[in-house]
């Protein structure tokens, strides 16, 4: 009960006090891309909250062994970095045999699979030195974080591609931005000024 | 699409002269026209609590208001419009938000924030998402938390002893001892808070006027307090529960202000009646929440631009819902009619 | 149909393609990561930059010497596997020799192995381009990439703290707030406003590269009923007045186009799609598809010329 309450309370602080995408910048870009594909929401925010939560319960699992904990900063981002690609492959390997699905899925997959916010997990697990339920609080809470900035940044391009009283200059990228920046400084009260303090 | 608001409104002043008579009177232009004029009695009150201070940091922040916009709109090449008073609205409230003994650049960084990256570029008065004000006092926390919730005891005059507010009390978790303590010096913020915040008489009277001119934008206000009591009761931030708690976050910080004059924005405010009650309520119960997660003592101004965020999904799955509704009904009426 | 002329590919047009046009930052809205978190400073943001130049570089020109038969899915791999070392090497020799720098970037260095920016290039150019191309097309998305970054540095670093490169250039109130993501996408946000302004100044025809707005499918309007009769009338009749066979199939089967115009619909679609990341050969020819019946059915008609022609000629072999 305990553990389930320790994961519980490490996710909502990943998706609430320390949103990864809004509070550290992580996954940034592919959440403002894939925010203009509504319809690929779920299936992507599927694959990131997998990724990101058995990533960082391998890399976890793994510096329990004492060999791989007494390794470098350089070893450690080499090891957490070879779990991700072969957790990449082995999950593509296996759906190819199982469920043969489409190219545009595998474009998804391979874009869920590899990027910034899932490969941050585990690193970011290492420096503030969480325990195993911790880390699939995280890796679950970096999953729903990103769902949640999709979400908000999707609402936020409708209304700005409503607004006529837009200056010219203003409109498209540069008024995206400066709705993501208001998200993020939203966000950025629950958080204070440190991040993994 | 306007808020219906500007249409059932008592022609008390005339905004315009009589030569730009011809122009729109938008809802967001009457709104902060009298916004500035609700807000002239807490100035009021701050010059008379903090004196002369106060009176410089407040026609500063106008001053600085004005000019941002006249500059910012030219550099940014965007439609610029003084006569609809929300420069010197943001430049006022900015000021009465603050200590009386903030530095001049933490005021004058705000109102420059507030217009030049909120207002300006996202759509201007009448249709920016977010509430500049808020996102400018949201930055300056964020910036100098020290300086911006550094207030004053009252009545130190020019020497300005630093004073514990209410809101530092709540966020320690210290609770005021109601005997030891008179109620109408909280009433009338005889405590160090923010300029405008102090006398809540006055703004409980600004609330009484904005109920007078606006009866739809003031179901925002009173919802958001509504919802604030009710957390404030149900999930107390000191050992003394019930009334004591009541007190202390209803007239703590800037929860008045930001539901006199946040929450009513027309630029956001929802149009319809149910859905302004559940907006305010909505507002208030993350307010309060960041209440009690957030680092810093006062964090009203990041829920309300969580809300400004969020609301507009709420309230796009609302009509549809209440869409859904309707034809159902219509199909059973038709149904019955038919039968 | 007029033909549509492809642009050639010389190198002045990719560096102005990939510095300003199509901006990976600023307007393609790829490796922002490095851009909103890291690059706070001037000196963390030449780092990252000089790191994204050389991932860039060596991806590109790896794809394009030999990945171009490879899927997809084993390609993401290997620019993953390429950042991974190039990432774990630098952070290697700066634990050795430079651990302050290290702590400058933290662990936004080995971040950028998954970098959004280095992958997408490589895929919407690299492996369908040459290695000379390819080559240039990496410096240039890198240089643009670099100088986004550092801008975004040097101007947090000056109003953050009033230093440059850690000298005190100017005594400032620091706006603190600007070290955070918030202060990045602040600075981008005008950036890319500055950018505009500039593409609207001098390269109009490139005005529309920064609109950014949720992707509308276009939706199927089914034809009026008097244009499928008239079609349909119009194919009987050429099927009595010539042998050849009727020319197109229904949008509904994607692949099997042979259509002209279907094609230079589709050729249309290609070059948009080399240039979204996020869209795949297969999702080119399913866009291809999905053009309305209308289309189609207009498509038909051009190709067998007007009604009058054909009565006329119909006419005409009666009477002969």
């Amino acid at each position: 009960m305990h553990n389930l309450y320790t994961l519980f309370q490490t996710a909502l602080y990943m998706i609430f006090v320390q949103n990864l995408v809004f509070s550290g910048g992580y996954g940034s870009s592919e959440a403002i891309r894939m925010s203009t594909k509504p319809k690929r929401f779920a299936v992507f925010a599927l694959m990131i909250s997998f990724y990101s939560t058995v990533t960082a319960l391998l890399c976890r699992l793994l510096d329990t062994v004492p060999q791989i904990s007494a390794l470098g900063s350089a070893e450690h981002i080499a090891v957490f970095g070879t779990v991700l690609l072969a957790l990449y492959y082995i999950s593509v390997l296996l759906l190819r045999v199982t469920v043969h699905p489409n190219r545009k899925f595998f474009n998804t997959l391979g874009v869920a699979a590899l990027n910034t916010l899932v490969f941050a997990v585990p690193l970011i697990n290492r420096q503030a030195g969480f325990t195993v339920m911790q880390c699939i609080g995280t890796g679950l809470g970096s999953g729903l974080s990103f769902i949640l900035a999709l979400f908000l940044v999707n609402v936020g391009l409708r209304r700005l591609e409503n607004n006529r009283d837009i200056p010219p200059v203003f409109r498209g990228t540069p008024a995206m931005f400066l709705y993501v920046a208001m998200l993020s400084l939203a966000f950025s009260g629950l958080s204070g000024r440190a991040l993994f303090a | 699409m306007y808020p219906l608001l500007y249409q059932n409104l008592p022609e008390v002043f005339s905004l315009a002269s009589k030569k730009n008579r011809r122009l729109r009177r938008t809802p967001g232009r009457v709104f902060h026209f009298d916004a500035l004029l609700m807000l002239v009695l807490p100035a009021v009150m701050a010059v008379y609590y903090y004196g002369w201070g106060a009176l410089a940091r407040i026609l500063v922040c106008m001053g600085a208001g004005v000019l941002c916009e006249l500059f910012g709109s030219v550099i940014l090449r965007c439609p610029r419009d003084l006569n609809d008073c929300s420069a010197l609205f943001i430049g006022l409230a900015t000021a009465l938000m603050l200590p009386a003994n903030i530095p001049y650049y933490v005021a004058l960084s705000g109102v420059a924030f507030s217009i030049v990256v909120v207002k300006l570029p996202l759509g201007g008065t009448e249709s920016v998402p977010f509430v500049p004000t808020a996102a400018g006092f949201a930055f300056m926390t964020l910036c100098w938390p020290e300086k911006v919730f550094c207030y004053p005891v009252i009545g130190t005059g020019g020497e300005y002893v630093q004073g514990l507010s209410l809101a530092g009390m709540l966020h320690q978790g210290t609770t005021i001892r109601p005997n030891l303590v008179n109620i109408l010096d909280v009433l009338i913020g005889n405590y160090p808070c923010p300029m405008g915040a102090t006398c809540i008489v006055v703004l409980l009277a600004g609330m009484v006027y904005m109920g007078v001119r606006y009866r739809r934008a003031i179901l925002n206000t009173l919802s958001f307090l509504l919802s604030c009591a009710l957390m404030a009761l149900l999930f107390p931030r000191v050992a003394k529960a019930g009334l004591t708690s009541l007190l202390m976050e209803m007239c703590s910080g800037m929860l008045i202000f930001a539901a006199l004059f946040f929450m009513t924005d027309p630029a956001i405010s929802p149009n319809k009646r149910s859905h302004r009650f559940l907006y305010g309520f909505f507002s208030g119960i993350v307010c309060m929440a960041l209440r009690h997660f957030s680092n810093f003592e006062e964090s009203v101004c990041f829920g309300v631009l969580i809300c400004n965020a969020v609301w507009p999904a709420v309230e796009i799955r609302l009509i549809r819902w209440e869409k859904k509704k309707k034809k159902a009904r219509k199909a059973a009426k038709e149904g019955v009619k038919n039968a | 149909m007029p033909e549509k002329k492809r642009a050639v590919l010389t190198p002045k047009r990719i560096f102005t393609h990939g510095v300003i046009v199509k901006n990976p930052v600023l307007v393609q809205v790829i490796g922002l990561c490095p851009a909103v978190a890291a690059a706070a400073d001037l000196l963390s943001a030449a780092l990252l930059s000089a790191v994204l130049i050389v991932l860039m570089i060596l991806c590109e020109c790896t794809a394009s010497l030999f990945l171009k038969k490879a899927s997809r899915s084993l390609r993401v791999g290997i620019y993953f596997l390429i950042g991974l070392s190039v990432c774990v090497g630098c952070t290697y020799l700066l634990e050795q020799n430079l651990p302050e720098m290290l702590n400058l970037v933290g662990i936004y260095l080995p971040l950028m192995a998954a970098s959004s920016a280095v992958a997408l290039r490589s895929e919407n150019f690299a492996v369908k381009k040459s290695v000379h191309l390819s080559f240039l097309d990496a410096l240039a998305n890198g240089i643009g990439t670099a100088l986004v970054l550092m801008l975004c540095g040097a101007v947090r670093e000056l109003l953050g703290s009033g230093t440059l490169l850690e000298q005190k250039v100017f005594v400032t109130a620091p706006l603190r707030g600007l070290a955070m993501p918030f202060g990045g996408f602040i600075v981008l946000g005008f950036m890319a406003a500055i950018l505009k302004r500039f593409i609207s100044g001098r390269l109009t025809q490139y005005d529309a590269e920064m609109a950014f707005g949720i992707e509308k499918r276009k939706k199927k309007k089914p034809a009026p009923p008097a244009v499928r009769e008239r079609a349909a009338s119009v194919q009987t009749e050429q099927e009595q007045v010539s042998p050849t066979p009727p020319p197109a199939e229904p949008a509904e089967e994607p692949t099997q186009e042979s259509d002209d115009t279907v094609e230079s619909h589709a050729a249309d679609f290609y070059e948009q799609a080399s240039e979204d990341p996020e869209e795949d050969l297969g999702d080119v020819l399913f866009d291809a598809a999905d053009l309305s019946v209308q289309e189609e059915l207009d498509a038909i008609l051009d190709k067998i010329g007007s009604f009058e022609d054909i009565l006329a000629a119909a006419k005409e072999e009666d009477n002969a």
